[in-house]
């Protein structure tokens, strides 16, 4: 989904002011806050994605959790490029995706079993990490369709909108329960529910350029 | 919603995790103060190495240069206590002898008193006194 201008580019705010990302990189090593600065503006959002995609519960229950590890992994990142001295990563997406997930696994550990020897079986049940949440591409992907969707939300109308903000008892609940829950009739309920849809799949369509096909209809739940 | 996870609509799916990410703050940026640590980044990086080089050969030549003088101080200031000693102890030995060898004019020299006869007159007078006087005036390096 992620259009991707090739080369050094791999997400689409590259494209749009013109810098690799190896250019900042240098620029960084060389102590240029401003360069830092851009870097953690293109990349930030996908390095707090990684994280809530690596430990939901947490981000969810603590609300600091994420801020502090998406701390610690903009440290550890400047800490490795200082130790790396002139070896570049190669793709710096994918390397600031490791770090934040080691970062996730590391303060999942020391939450979970401060004063226990770790073993393999005790850090899979401490870590909750989601397997599925390591690749870059899929996570910049991922993270383009939330951010997508989420600009789309806005352009609805406020009918639209507030219908869509029920997500959770529509989609949790039968057709009628959500609607007798709502104060509507089951058959409104899912009407105006696959307007919303079709629009909000019209407009990410329409911005990704890639279509998104509905799964399984309005089917009853 | 974990029941119905495989059953949703991809824009429901992303609709659900719009709302989660929102709520989790993922769209929140990161406090960060990004010049300290662009700076950190800095220091160790090649123009760090470069500062770090430049100043430690400055220190390096700061430290030779005043080790070098400091040296050549010290032994200044050795040799001019060597000389003042010595030329201290010549004197006192010098009018020491040269006293017990003082005998008039037209005395013959006494043993050992021939050095002090400067004018080479045979005999060691106030004239000789007065010699020895100005040499040791400036004392010279033995």
């Amino acid at each position: 989904m992620v259009n991707d201008g090739g080369g050094d580019c791999e997400s689409g705010r590259e494209s749009s002011d013109g810098v690799s990302d190896e250019f900042l990189l240098d620029a960084v090593i060389g102590g240029d806050d401003v360069a830092f600065r851009r870097l953690i503006d293109r990349y930030d959002r996908l390095v707090r994605y990684t994280i809530f995609r690596a430990s939901r519960k947490q981000c969810l229950s603590d609300p600091h959790w994420l801020d502090s590890i998406a701390s610690t992994t903009w440290s550890g990142f400047v800490r490795s490029i200082r130790r790396g001295s002139g070896d570049r990563p190669a793709a710096l997406r994918a390397y600031l995706v490791r770090i934040a997930r080691n970062q996730v696994a590391g303060a999942a550990r020391k939450v979970a079993r401060p004063d226990q020897p770790s073993s393999p079986a005790l850090e899979s049940a401490a870590t909750t990490l989601d397997d599925s949440s390591s690749d870059p591409q899929q996570l910049a992907e991922s993270l383009e369709l939330v951010e997508i969707t989420r600009d789309c939300l806005l352009e609805l109308d406020e009918g639209d909108r507030s219908l869509a903000s029920q997500l959770g008892a529509i989609t949790e609940h039968r057709w009628r329960d959500a609607a007798d829950a709502l104060g509507m009739s089951e058959s409104t309920l899912r009407s105006r529910w696959k307007r919303v849809l079709e629009r909000l799949r019209a407009c990410v369509e329409r911005k990704t350029g890639v279509p998104v096909a509905p799964k399984g209809g309005g089917g009853d739940h | 919603m974990p029941d119905r996870r495989d059953q949703l609509d991809p824009i429901e799916s992303a609709l659900h995790e719009a709302e989660l990410a929102e709520r989790a703050g993922v769209f929140r940026a990161t406090p960060l103060d990004a010049r300290s640590l662009a700076s950190q980044a800095g220091s160790g990086g090649p123009r760090g190495r470069r500062l770090a080089l430049r100043w430690g050969a400055v220190a390096a030549l700061v430290v030779i240069t005043v080790l070098v003088w400091g040296g050549m101080f010290a032994s200044q200031i050795a040799q001019l206590r060597t000389r003042s000693r010595g030329t201290t102890i010549l004197q006192v030995a010098s009018a020491e002898s040269i006293s017990s060898c003082l005998a008039g004019p037209a005395e013959a020299l006494s043993a050992g008193c021939r050095a002090f006869d400067y004018d080479a007159d045979g005999d060691v007078d106030m004239v000789d006194v007065s010699s020895y006087q100005l040499a040791y005036a400036a004392p010279r390096q033995q």
